[in-house]
This record gives C-alpha cells, structure tokens and sequence, in this order.
C-alpha cells in the first residue's frame, strides 16, 4: 500500500505526464517550440514542433548552447543574444522575434519568450521559453507592406489618388498622390468636403456637389472631368471617381474614391480631335486622300477620296505600287520613283509633284507627301502620305507665270523703246543741235566776246541735258548688253555702281559663251542689278564680290557680299519685290535662283540658266 | 607735212577730196555729217544700214568708212566685222553717241581707226578722218588707248589743259595699265607726280607697294631730259640706255609677251616751250624708232598750249610723228 506521500507523488508525475504530453501536443499543433536551458552545464534541451522550426525530425533535443547560435540567423545573432543576456542580468522576461536557419537552409521567423530562474545567490540557473514560428505572419506582413508600397507607386504613376470622407464628422482622408495633385503640403489635413469648393472651377464643383449628394441620396457612385484649381492658381483636368461606403446595416456611413490627372490625357485628346477634324477638313476641301504602302507585299491601300480625284469608277481603295506607277505621266514616274528612294531612316520624309494620267484621259497634278518607316536594319518596310490634287495651283501657277512673263517683257520692250527714243532721238538731236552751234560759230568772223561766252554756256547746258537724257536711257536699258554682250555689261555696270556708291565690287568670270541668248543675258543682267542694289543697301558692308561662271550647259551668276544677312523666306514674303521679281525673271528662262543667307554671316545670291533649253524661252524684242 | 597722199592705199590721188563713205540709220544725222565734211571729203554713199553699207562699201570703194554703233539689224560693231571679212580695206571710223571707255575700246579691237562723239563731229571728225588716212589711231580719251592693248606697241600723242581733268585722265589710265599688270613709269614734274600717286591711292592701288615690286616707277622731267640732253643737243645714245633700262624692268616684272611697258611723259614739254621746236622733234623720232620694235605704249603728254591756234603746221608735225592722238574732252585741238 503506497503511502499517501507516495500515492501523492505517482499522482504528481502522472499529471506532470500528461501535461507535458498537452505541451508538446500544443507546442506541435501550434508550430512551437519549447526550450529548456541549463545555464550551469550548458545542456540546452528543445522540444516540440522541431521539424517545422529547425528542420529537425524528431521531437526533442539536447544541444549546446553553441548549437542554438548556430541555428540563429547571423544577421540576428548579436541582438538575440544581447536580448538574452539582458534579460537574465536585468532579471526580466525576454522576447524576441528573429530568424532561424534550417538543417535545409531554408529561413523560419520565429516570435520566442522565455524566462531565467535563479539560485537563491541569484545566480542563473536555468531559462526555460517558448517560441512560435511566425514566417507566414511575417510573410503577409511583408506583402502587406510591399502592397502599401506599390500601390502608392502606382498612384503616383497613374497620377491617381485615393481618398476617404465620413459625412458625420466632415473628416477627409488622402494619399499622398492627392496631395501631389492638388499640390497640398502633405503634413496638412486634408481639405474638408465643407472647403472644396476652393479647390475647383464654379461649374465643376457646381457638378461634383450634385454628384455628391445624388450618391449619398441614391448610393449611386460617380464618375466626373473635373476642373480642379491647384493650391498654386494652376488649373488642371482630374477624373474624380467616388462610391459609398455602407455599414452592416447597409445604411451609407461615408464615401470614397479616386482623383486621377487627366491633363495630359485631356490635351492630348483635344489635340487629337482638332487633327482629326482638320485632317477631313483638309481632305474634302483640299482634294486630297490618305496612302499606305506596304514593301514586301507592295499594297497600297487608299482613303475614300481617292477615286473621286483620280478619276476612277472602281471603288477599290487597294492596289498595288506597280499598278499605280502606270497612271504616272511617263515623264513623272523617274521622279515619283526617285522620291521614294531618296528616303532614308535619317530622312524619312519625301514630297514630289507628279502628273496623273486619269482613266478619261484628262491629265491632273498631284503633290504626294509620304513618310516612310524602316527596320531595324535601314530597310524601308512602308510608307504612309497624303496626296493633294494641286491641279489647280499648278493652272493658277502657270497662268501667273505666263502674266509675270508678259508683264516683263512687257515692262522690257516698254523700256527698251523708251531707252532708245532717249538715246537715239532726244540725245542725238541735242547731239546736232550742238554741231549746228559749233557751225555757227566757226562761221561767224570775229564773233563778239559777249556772244562767245553766251554760246559756250549754251553748249554747256545742252551737254548736261544730253548727259543726263544718256544716263536715264542707260538706266532703263543698257545698250551695253546687246552691243557688248553680257560680260562687259556686267562687268562696266560694277565699276560704274562701285564709282558712284564708294563700294568695292569685285567682278570676276571665266568660260562664259561667246553666244548668249539676248533673253538669258538680259535676265541675268537685272538678277545682278537687283542683288547688287540689295546687296548695297542691306548688308551693312563695303564689299561685293560677283562672279560669272560659265559651265558646258549653263551660265551661273553668283553676287556675294559678308554682310548681316537675313531670312530668305521671310524676305520673299516681305522684302519688297526684289527678290521676287529675280525669282520670276529666272523662271521665265527655266533657271533657278537660290540664296545663302544666314544672320551675320553675309549672303550668297546665285542665279543659274541652263542654256540648252534656252530655246524654248521666248525671245524678247531687244534691238536698240 | 601730211602723207596722205604717199601712204593711203585707197587710190587716193594728191588734189582728189578722199572718199567717204557714212552709215547711220537716222538721215538728220547724215545731213549734219555731210554739211561738217564736206569742205574737206567727198561723200560717197550715206546709208542707213548696215547690211546695204557693207555691199556699197564693196562697190564704192571709199577711202574711209564712217560708222555708227546702234543701228537696227547689224549694228555697226558687226558692220565693221563684216566689212573686214568680205576683205574691205578702209579704214573705219566709229561716229557715235556711246562714250563707255568699252564701246571704244571694242572698236578699236575690230580695228576701226578712230571713235568720235557725235555732240563733238565738228572738231574731231574731220581730224579723226585724217589721221585715219595717215593708218593713225583717234580717240577721245588717253584710257581708250591704254585700254587698247590689242594694238600692241603705240606712239600716242595726248593734248591736255594741265588741269585736274588731265590728272583724272592720267590716273584712270594709269590704273588701268596697273591693274592689266602692265609696268607703269610716269615721267613728270613733281606736282603732277604727287598729284597722281594720290589719285592712284584713291582709285584703290598701292602705289607704294607697285613701287616696291618695280611696276611703278616715277622720273622728274627736268632731271629726265637733263640727263638725255648735251648741250641743246639730244644724245641718242643716253635716250637709248632710258629706253633699254625701261625694257629690261618689264621683262623682269611683266615677262608675258602680251604685257607692255606703260609710260605717261612730257619729257618733251619743256623743249617746246623754250622754243627748241628741232630739238623736241629729235626726241620724239628718236623715241618713235627706239620704241617701234618694242612693247612700249607710251603716251607723250602736251599742254594744248603748247600750239597756238594759228599754228597748225608745229601741232600736225607732232601728230605725225605719233600712232595715236587722243586729248582731254574739255579741249578743242587745233585745226
């Protein structure tokens, strides 16, 4: 019969049995550990859910103390043990959350509390703790935060804020990337609801409030463009988004939602409409249609308007580059073909005026303005255009060409005849009557003093009159061109000019035909005029330089000064009719006139006839 | 003095008024031209084209031809070319309204023998005819000849006032001649000498740099004619080294067989106006046979007051010895 000590003891262990068993149990259901630790001999003995923690197969454990820091995580080492052995200094419970490194190498967070006992000397005896594996705590606890991260991120990419009202109490919430847009110190409260109407136009909050008060009334959620007004003054487009928010009940105990900037979305849809409606705009007035060319499959695939300004019955808008080109006037097609070549990645854009020959027959001008795109390796894959019909600017063109050409040749005859009149009648005239004074003099004997001095005067004068009748007659028409041909012209009218207007006028030529057609040097003659009288009157400098060139099929007059320069374009819509008039005297014998003119970096004036299809310009009536 | 009579191949006959033959498409012009040559010319033919001109002057063959410049059709430029192509061998004389140094100047390319102004026929066409006659070239400006380097050699006589006219002449000539890159000498007093390197400075040259290059070179008359004259008396062989020390500078500076020693003097002035009419002859045959195998333009320069009007004979004698004559426009030369 065991005594009541004993029944007492076998009862002790049988409960401390059992609730070691629930322990364990616990610990491993729980994925927990349990440790006690014999701080006398070092004996560190672990139970529990082991396999989870450490990835050890069994139940319990014994290790060295040693043992354990080699299962922390080296970057926790130091702090969990200056956590442990504060804790049995300072005689406190200690807790810590570290991590733990498994046989497998894999890393386990584990939350651990544990405690010291004490000798009555107060030395440490033994430290018994638990310690609970919260990696997948730790885990949402990480994404959770990451979350937070990347959605603020993404607010501030997407340019959208988020924000929170309770109606009860007027509190507003917002995130940062509200406060970014509405340009907010971030450590103020938000705006309240009752305050917004300083943050946008009267319409738009006129609108939002409506909004507001619907969706609190209906639960209806929103969605507005807004016209918000910066804390700065500026004023920008938002898209406001809110819902309600609803309790248990259902009842509506606030609202949320969303502000994103729209500016640049906005801006760029209205650029886009006006573009768009200018483009159909431009497409039925200007006669024009849209192209696609695609390379390797040589379709080309055409808007709408393309059959009514190419003449076509057929309403097919594709067809093919090849089939196209044979519409092209034969003349036309090295230039169309030549345009599509001269595109390069660096210069993807071409423009060419060509002639279509239409199905009836009927020939039309069209001007095509194409941008190609190329591969990686330089290869042109399409290109994309508009071709204008400009048959009609080109009619308006010629027909102001042959006006401009009979108003200078008209304006040339006109004053070659006056030139001559002055010349050959009206000078020649005062030219005899001078003679017939000399005659009469030489014939009178011993002429009075008085009349002598009085004839001389007389002969003086008619020769000023006479000099100023050749000069005026010079101006208008240089006989020089056509008794002297071109070179000499040109080359007297510069010392002539450089005389009178105390310049330097550099003239030098080489290789120029002996026989120039009357019109070209006449042409050329005026180009050096005007550019010279130009040139003096607006470079700012003294010297000139001219140069006549001849090559095997054309003559080029280059006039050069290193002045202030000026902007071509600009001086072709407003500088007077200088340059125009050149430009339409060129034409008129199918040359060119080009210039080089920059800011302070002077200006090159050069004029080119071809003289083989000289031919063709009408002659001028010249004679003097 | 006049060796018309000896040297025109145009069957001139001594007593015979010389033929002469007048194109100009305006006929008041013609009659004026007649009234002023006929005391001295016979009038062959006045026409108004050029085309019908050249086949008269075939058929009529004149002793000179006088042409205008600016006629419709073929102008007178063209004329002349024609003229000497169907192998006419008159003289031509250009009558004209242009006074552009380079209408004169291509007339004598085409090789007319003299360019007179119309407003001044009265003084100049006849004398223009004469020296024509005589194969002597008449211009109205010492440019024109200088700038008449086709010729080649010439012996010009060139009448002045002594006034800034002749100075701007002077200048304008010589720039030319500079900028031709011709060798220039200048023989002259010391007034005209500094008048004209300031006038040369002015026309953009450097004279000081064309002195330091030799292609401008300038002699004081006095010490010139001091050092060619012994006792009154020219000493040709003193004359000669002047004319060879002047050739051997061109060849250095200007080698180019088309280049020409360019010298503006008055080295006979001073013999004239002290009355030693002899002597200033001697110098200018001198020079006339010194230079004629040489590429010398020279310009012997006079004061027209230098010839009384009544003299006409001493002014002819001067003419003579020359191949061109040329004057300032604000003179008359002596009849």
């Amino acid at each position: 019969m065991p005594t009541r000590q004993e029944t007492r003891r076998v009862l002790l262990q049988e409960e401390l049995a059992t609730a070691n068993t629930l322990l364990h149990l616990t610990l491993e259901a729980g994925k927990a550990v349990g440790w006690d630790w014999d701080v006398t001999t070092g004996r560190d003995c672990w139970f529990g859910d082991l396999q989870t923690m450490f990835g050890t197969p069994s139940t319990t454990f014994s290790w060295h103390g040693e043992d354990v820091r080699r299962h922390l995580h080296p970057e926790d080492r130091e702090r969990v043990w200056k956590a442990v052995k504060d804790a049995m200094d300072g005689h406190t419970p200690c807790a810590a959350e570290f991590r733990v490194v498994r046989e497998d190498g894999t890393v386990r967070w584990v939350a651990a509390q544990g405690q010291f006992y004490y000798s009555h000397d107060g030395a440490p005896q033994r430290m018994l703790g638990v310690a609970v594996d919260i990696t997948e705590r730790k885990a949402d606890e990480e994404a959770l935060h990451h979350k937070d991260n990347e959605l603020a991120e993404a607010q501030r990419l997407a340019g959208v804020g988020s924000w929170q009202w309770d109606p009860e109490t007027d509190t507003v919430i917002w995130s940062d990337e509200l406060y970014r847009i509405v340009g907010r110190d971030p450590r103020l409260p938000a705006v309240n609801f009752r305050d917004h109407p300083q943050l946008y136009t009267p319409e738009s909050w006129d609108r939002l409030r409506r909004a507001v008060e619907e969706a609190l009334r209906t639960g209806a959620p929103y969605e507005l463009d807004l016209e918000m007004v910066r804390t700065d003054g500026a004023l920008l487009w938002v898209m406001a988004r809110g819902e309600v928010q609803r309790d248990q009940a259902g009842r509506v105990v606030g609202l949320r939602g969303t502000l994103q900037d729209i500016s640049e979305r906005r801006a760029g849809q209205e650029a886009l409409r006006e573009s768009q409606e200018r483009l159909v705009l431009a497409a039925q007035a200007g006669r024009m249609y849209a192209y696609e060319w695609e390379r390797a499959s040589d379709v080309v695939v055409r808007s709408a308007n393309c059959a009514q300004i190419l003449g076509s019955t057929s309403k097919l808008r594709v067809t093919t580059r090849t089939q196209m080109m044979t519409t092209v006037h034969p003349d036309d097609r090295a230039l169309v073909v030549d345009a599509t070549r001269g595109c390069t990645p660096e210069h993807p854009t071409n423009r060419v005026q060509y002639r279509v020959i239409r199905p009836d027959g009927s020939i039309i001008w069209v001007e095509k303005h194409g941008r190609a795109s190329f591969d990686r390796d330089g290869e042109m894959q399409r290109m994309i255009g508009m071709v204008v019909d400009i048959t009609e600017r080109k009619l308006a063109e010629e027909a102001l060409s042959s006006l401009s050409r009979r108003l200078i040749e008209a304006q040339e005859a006109e004053r070659a005849r006056i030139a001559r009149e002055l010349h050959d009648d009206i000078a020649q005239r005062l030219a005899m009557t001078l003679v017939a004074l000399d005659q009469r003099r030489q014939a009178a004997e011993t002429p009075h003093a008085e009349v002598l001095r009085q004839t001389d005067d007389v002969r003086r004068q008619i020769e000023d009159v006479s000099r100023r009748v050749h000069s005026l007659s010079h101006k208008l028409h240089s006989a020089t061109l056509h008794h002297l041909g071109m070179t000499t012209a040109m080359q007297s009218f510069c010392e002539e000019l450089s005389a009178q207007q105390e310049v330097d006028i550099i003239f030098a030529y080489d290789d120029i035909p002996q026989e120039i057609p009357e019109e070209i040097s006449l042409c050329l003659f005026r180009v050096l005029q005007e550019a010279l009288h130009n040139a003096i009157r607006h470079s700012n400098v003294r010297r000139f330089e001219v140069e006549l060139r001849g090559a095997s099929d054309a003559v080029v007059l280059t006039v050069r000064d290193s002045g202030v320069g000026f902007d071509p374009e600009k001086a072709m819509k407003g500088r007077g009719l200088g340059l125009i008039s050149m430009q339409e005297r060129l034409k008129l014998v199918n040359g060119e006139l080009s210039i080089d003119s920059k800011r302070e970096r002077g200006t090159s004036i050069h004029a080119r006839v071809p003289l083989s299809a000289a031919g063709s310009a009408q002659t001028l009536a010249l004679a003097t | 003095v006049n060796a018309r009579g000896t040297t025109t191949p145009g069957g001139l006959q001594n007593g015979l008024r010389p033929k002469v033959l007048l194109v100009d498409d305006h006929l008041p012009v013609l009659e004026v031209v007649r009234s002023v040559l006929e005391p001295q010319f016979y009038i062959v033919g006045a026409l108004t084209d050029g085309q019908l001109a050249v086949d008269a002057a075939l058929r009529l063959d004149p002793d000179i031809i006088v042409l205008d410049v600016a006629m419709p059709g073929m102008d007178g430029f063209q004329t002349a070319s024609e003229l000497k192509r169907r192998g006419s061998r008159a003289p031509t004389v250009f009558l004209t309204m242009h006074d552009a140094e380079e209408y004169a100047v291509k007339a004598i390319e085409l090789g007319a023998l003299g360019y007179v102004l119309k407003p001044r026929m009265l003084s100049d066409l006849p004398s223009a005819l004469n020296h024509a006659l005589d194969r002597r070239l008449f211009v109205p400006s010492i440019v024109t000849v200088t700038a008449a380097a086709s010729r080649g050699r010439e012996h010009a006589a060139y009448f002045h006032a002594h006034d800034s006219v002749h100075l701007d002449e002077l200048s304008r000539a010589a720039a030319r001649a500079l900028r031709r890159g011709d060798p220039v000498s200048v023989v002259g007093s010391e007034a005209i000498r500094s008048d004209l390197e300031l006038r040369l400075t002015r026309l953009g040259m450097n004279v000081t740099s064309e002195k330091a290059q030799g292609r401008y070179e300038a002699f004081d008359t006095a010490d010139a004619l001091s050092q060619v004259m012994q006792d009154g008396q020219l000493d040709r062989e003193r004359l000669a080294g002047f004319v060879e020390a002047l050739e051997q500078r061109r060849l250095a500076v200007a080698p180019g067989s088309e280049s020409r020693m360019t010298l503006f003097g008055d080295i006979a002035v001073p013999l004239w106006e002290t009355g030693q009419v002899e002597a200033a002859m001697s110098v200018e045959h001198e020079w006339d046979a010194l230079t004629a195998a040489r590429r010398f333009l020279s310009v012997c320069m006079y004061p027209v007051d230098c010839f009384a009007e009544a003299d006409g004979a001493q002014f002819q004698r001067v003419c003579a010895v020359h191949s061109a004559v040329t004057r300032s426009p604000n003179i008359q030369l002596p009849a």
